[in-house]
């Protein structure tokens, strides 16, 4: 291998650039057509979208209420805290798995985090007003079937020249579309 | 007067394959300390690798050692193709423009490894050129004001001149706050001193400029000479100022000391400082305060 480099440095360093833009290119597309945060995936487009931090991934279930399973509420960790350790497994990989997903939702590993949340028993009583805060302990709880679930990714954009902040929907996927 | 420089001085200045396989070793070990998402198996042997290369006592054990840590960046990034910053995917870059250089014979090597530093810092500033003029939300000056408006740049300098700016940023993190805890689709309004809007606007046009010249730079850095360098050490401090890109931008002098040639070796030692305050500065937190 070694030789072979040695051999045309001219042409090894014409592959390390052909390499470089591919994957540039590769993300450059990607961003351009899907929800892959133009400062994820090597395209150096950092600096050009809203930070991957502004970013929410949220639960939809039956009833209109919603969870955000990234960035995690403290009543979200509290409850994840209080539970039995098989259950605070699942529940901390499927926040993990909402957390990478946020980067690049596409229909495959939202299916999976839809899958995933299908087995858990979500407390009920959820108060969006409350910034999405948890019943008491003991509440009702309950398992939800897997096409009442439904998952979206929203944005937050800072545009001081307009004066304003905006959130947007940049993704859904509903439970009936998992693949 | 180089027997007068100090041995470090020296290392960097006269050795400067040697020097770029100890710095690419210093940069990854600060990147594995600068994220949540990397492998901490694959980084660990890649940080001893990166070691072993730089201690390396042969070149063939030196390429050796530098395959295997591009091997573990290379599986690191993959790993977290999507979720792995820019960082992660430079520094895998610059590894195997190492590698490439470090397959050369002796007389070889330093022409090679110029020939790679000077193809990344092309492409890297070039993409992210053309990627900054194709983004709406970069080009009306929203990217970088929402980052002033975040408290992310120059908080303390603009509380010099605007007094009630800290109210004003907590004003803004409320309705980011606010805005965040609904899933729906939602506006807010904010009222923007005009001096922000100014200093967003220039900034925004200052940083498109700033890398198209190194970009033309980069093309004549031979007739340029001493003055390609200083140009791209004064847009590192530019950013520097800005934000905490610490770890980014000690890749930049990588690449600026790979570039460096025999009338430009008193640049290297330069580089080296520059990317040891860096990683250090980053390691510590440590700021000045004037533009943090």
């Amino acid at each position: 291998m070694r030789r072979l480099m040695a051999r045309s440095p001219l042409t090894s360093s014409a592959v390390l650039a052909a390499l470089v833009l591919g994957v540039a290119a590769h993300q450059f597309w990607l961003s351009a057509t899907g929800p892959l945060s133009a400062w994820k995936g090597g395209g150096f487009g950092m600096y050009t979208t809203p930070h991957i931090n502004a970013r929410a991934v949220w639960l939809h279930l039956p009833g209109g209420q919603a969870i955000r399973l990234h960035p995690p509420t403290a009543a979200t960790l509290d409850w994840i805290d209080s539970s039995a350790p098989a259950g605070a497994a699942h529940l901390a990989a499927l926040l993990h798995a909402a957390e990478v997903m946020r980067t690049n939702p596409t229909a495959e590993n939202a299916s999976a985090l839809l899958r995933q949340a299908a087995v858990v028993k979500w407390p009920g009583g959820l108060d969006p007003a409350l910034g999405l805060g948890w019943p008491a302990a003991g509440a009702d709880s309950q398992r939800h079937d897997l096409t009442a679930l439904s998952l979206s990714v929203t944005e937050l954009a800072r545009r001081p020249f307009a004066g304003q902040f905006g959130q947007s929907v940049i993704f859904t996927l509903s439970g009936g579309d998992v693949r | 007067m180089s027997g007068l420089a100090p041995r470090g001085w020296q290392f960097f200045r006269d050795r400067p394959m040697d020097g770029a396989v100890v710095l690419f070793t210093m940069i990854l070990f600060g990147f594995v300390n600068n994220g949540s998402y990397q492998s901490g198996w694959a980084t660990f042997l890649g940080v001893l690798a990166g070691l072993a290369a730089a201690l390396a006592g042969s070149d063939a054990a030196r390429f050796r050692a530098l395959a295997v840590a591009c091997g573990m960046i290379a599986l690191m990034v993959w790993v977290n193709y999507y979720r792995s910053a820019n960082h992660g995917f430079m520094i895998l870059w610059i590894g195997l423009a190492l590698l490439l250089a470090a397959a050369c014979p002796p007389g070889g090597q330093e022409p090679a490894l110029r020939r790679n530093a000077a193809i990344l810092l092309g492409l890297l500033m070039g993409i992210a050129l053309i990627q900054k003029l194709r983004s709406p939300y970069y080009m009306q000056g929203d990217l970088l004001g929402g980052l002033l408006l975040e408290g992310e740049i120059y908080r303390n300098l603009l509380t010099l001149i605007l007094p009630d700016w800290p109210m004003k940023l907590v004003e803004y993190r409320v309705a980011a706050h606010n805005l965040m805890v609904s899933p729906d689709p939602a506006v807010a309004g904010v009222a923007v001193p005009a001096l922000v809007l100014w200093l967003a606007r220039w900034m925004t046009v200052g940083s498109l400029v700033a890398q198209g010249v190194i970009e033309v730079a980069l093309l004549f850095r031979r007739r340029l000479g001493w003055l390609f360098h200083a140009l791209l050490l004064g847009f590192v401090a530019v950013v520097y100022s800005t934000r905490d890109e610490n770890v980014f931008l000690s890749m930049n002098c990588l690449l600026g000391y790979c570039l460096t040639d025999d009338r430009s070796r008193d640049f290297r030692p330069v580089y080296a400082l520059a990317v040891l305050y860096l990683l250090l500065a980053g390691a510590m937190g440590l700021r000045p305060w004037i533009i943090s």
